[in-house]
């Protein structure tokens, strides 16, 4: 049985855990040769992501990729080009909520410093910018057709969470331009806007003290999450992960400048749909 | 591939004899569903040849008369279709008209009330009965199931007149449909078709072109409707029907209230997103 990614090569950035991981995996086991990219300090998780791969008898390289830096962007594609072949099928799922030094909760944006605003902005958005540039610039040099899929957010339309939903509504406005230049190359750029879901980046957040400085209470605090939402439920990374196989495979080969929210109906209720 | 996306389901589909509905009839029997293939007593042949190819293929499927915008037969329908199956657990409501078969002008400040009232009876009336007995079932049954209706790019862009009223009021009862059944576990979408080859948008070249054009005049129309679009090209109703499949089947687990454009682009190019 053939899959639905066979012949296709990927390259995911945030590869080694969350959305991220749960998307290197999806998209091996439907056929595609993966490069996982993540920061040189998510090396061992990434690494765990692509022996999993491989046991299940898929083809995975790890590659260490800020997503900030410009020529460790063009170091990852020239690997994956090197190993696998050109890259068309693209995932951008790295990304912060914030300063580490500042914290989510301290993303107010009329109170943010600098450094953090540019952080976020830096990470979310140029970080998606220079890989998807990347990628498009080499498949228009190929003639070759592709997807690129990017992360945005709930955040992408609800107004909470400071630079973090800055970021994520640009890179929402970024994939619809990418989308409307490169459809004539056959190119499709398509978003995916998750809801709560139940990865490494919601657990921190769940751990932070109270907006009135209380102590944390995770189990609290997802709990209000998930009856927030219609489907009473977080979501997991492997429902986030179907989507990204839609958008990346034949099955959407109508779909560009098209975002998805797996979110449980957030966005319907609280951002405007 | 993953095989059997929609096995051990219980479809019903408006509007199944012609086009998307038809298409989205052929699919979901083809991932394993039972199927009501269902539409008007004028369209029984066509209905009866769709199921007919269906089973002929070796799926389930029948025919049976069901007007959305007779509330009687609504009732009649739904109910019928729950006998043969034995319940309903994913529905789309794809029977809509774009104009009244007299109305000349598209302008809505020159309709006549009763063509605003048809179109608003097929398109929304019609599609708020079926999903409303059709979530009565699901409720009735502690199933959970889906729903989907079919909104259009003209939900988010004023360009067709009632229809697009129509087309955004759906797109509303589908987000207040998902935010109510949500909690039962019962997932609502919409999908938003653009240019796509289908007898309504046939008839509408034609209705633009006006008396005596012939094929060749008919595929320039096609193909400068084609340009309007990133991806260059009109869209096919099984693209339409790839989409069904992932918001109606696993891989849209966490995905409700959400509006999924396959339109090659042009909502996101020239609507909003």
């Amino acid at each position: 049985m053939r899959g639905l990614m066979e012949g296709r090569v990927a390259l995911i950035t945030g590869g080694a855990t969350g959305i991220g991981a749960a998307s290197a995996r999806r998209l091996a086991a439907e056929g595609a040769a993966v490069l996982v990219t993540d920061l040189p300090s998510q090396r061992e998780l990434a690494d765990g992501v692509v022996a999993g791969i491989a046991a299940a008898g898929g083809r995975a390289a790890f590659a260490p990729l800020d997503v900030r830096d410009g020529a460790q962007v063009e170091d990852a594609f020239a690997l994956a080009t090197d190993r696998f072949g050109l890259p068309d099928a693209i995932v951008t799922a790295a990304g912060v909520d914030s300063h580490p030094d500042h914290g989510f909760s301290g993303n107010v944006l009329y109170d943010l410093p600098d450094d953090a605003m540019r952080f976020v902005l830096d990470v979310n958005l140029t970080g998606t910018y220079l890989v998807l540039r990347g990628a498009a610039q080499r498949l228009v040099a190929a003639g070759r057709p592709g997807t690129l899929v990017t992360l945005a957010s709930a955040a992408a339309k609800k107004p909470k969470g400071g630079a973090y939903a800055v970021s994520k509504a640009a890179v929402w406005m970024l994939t619809r331009v990418l989308a409307d230049e490169l459809g004539p190359h056959g190119i499709r750029v398509n978003s995916i806007g998750p809801g709560y879901i139940d990865t490494p980046m919601l657990a921190r957040r769940s751990t932070l003290t109270t907006a009135d400085g209380g102590p944390a209470d995770p189990e609290a605090w997802y709990e209000r999450r998930a009856s927030s939402v219609p489907l009473r439920r977080l979501g997991t990374p492997d429902e986030v992960a179907s989507i990204v196989l839609f958008l990346s495979s034949d099955e959407s080969s109508y779909v560009t400048g098209s975002i998805l929210h797996p979110d449980g109906g957030l966005v319907s209720n609280e951002g405007g749909g | 591939m993953s095989r059997g996306r929609m096995e051990g389901r219980l479809a019903l589909i408006t509007g199944a004899a012609d086009g998307i509905g038809a298409e989205i009839a052929r699919r979901f029997a083809a991932e394993g569903a039972a199927v009501a293939v269902t539409g008007r007593e004028g369209g029984r042949d066509r209905g009866e040849r769709v199921a007919r190819e269906i089973r002929a293929a070796g799926g389930r499927a029948e025919f049976l008369v069901l007007d959305v915008a007779d509330p009687a037969s609504v009732e009649a329908g739904v109910a019928a279709a729950r006998d043969r199956l034995g319940g309903l657990d994913a529905v789309v409501t794809a029977a809509g008209v774009g104009w009244h078969p007299d109305q000349r002008r598209p302008s809505v400040v020159d309709l006549a009330d009763d063509h605003w009232r048809y179109v608003l009876d097929v398109n929304l009336m019609g599609t708020f009965l079926v999903a409303q007995a059709a979530a009565r079932s699901m409720v009735a049954d502690g199933w959970p199931g889906t729903i989907l209706t079919v909104a259009s790019v003209s939900a988010r862009k004023p360009s067709g007149g009632v229809y697009a009223v129509s087309k955004a009021a759906v797109w509303m009862l589908t987000r207040v449909l998902a935010d109510e059944l949500g909690p039962h576990g019962i997932r609502v979408n919409a999908v938003a078709p653009g240019y796509t080859d289908t007898k309504l948008l046939r008839e509408r070249a034609l209705a633009t072109l006006g008396p005596g054009a012939d094929e060749a005049a008919l595929a320039d129309w096609y193909r400068r409707a084609g340009e309007l679009v990133p991806l260059r090209r009109v869209g096919r109703p099984s693209d339409v029907a790839d989409a069904a499949v992932l918001l109606s089947g696993p891989g849209g687990a966490y995905v409700t209230g959400s509006l999924l454009h396959v339109d090659g682009g042009y909502a996101s190019a020239t609507a909003g997103g």
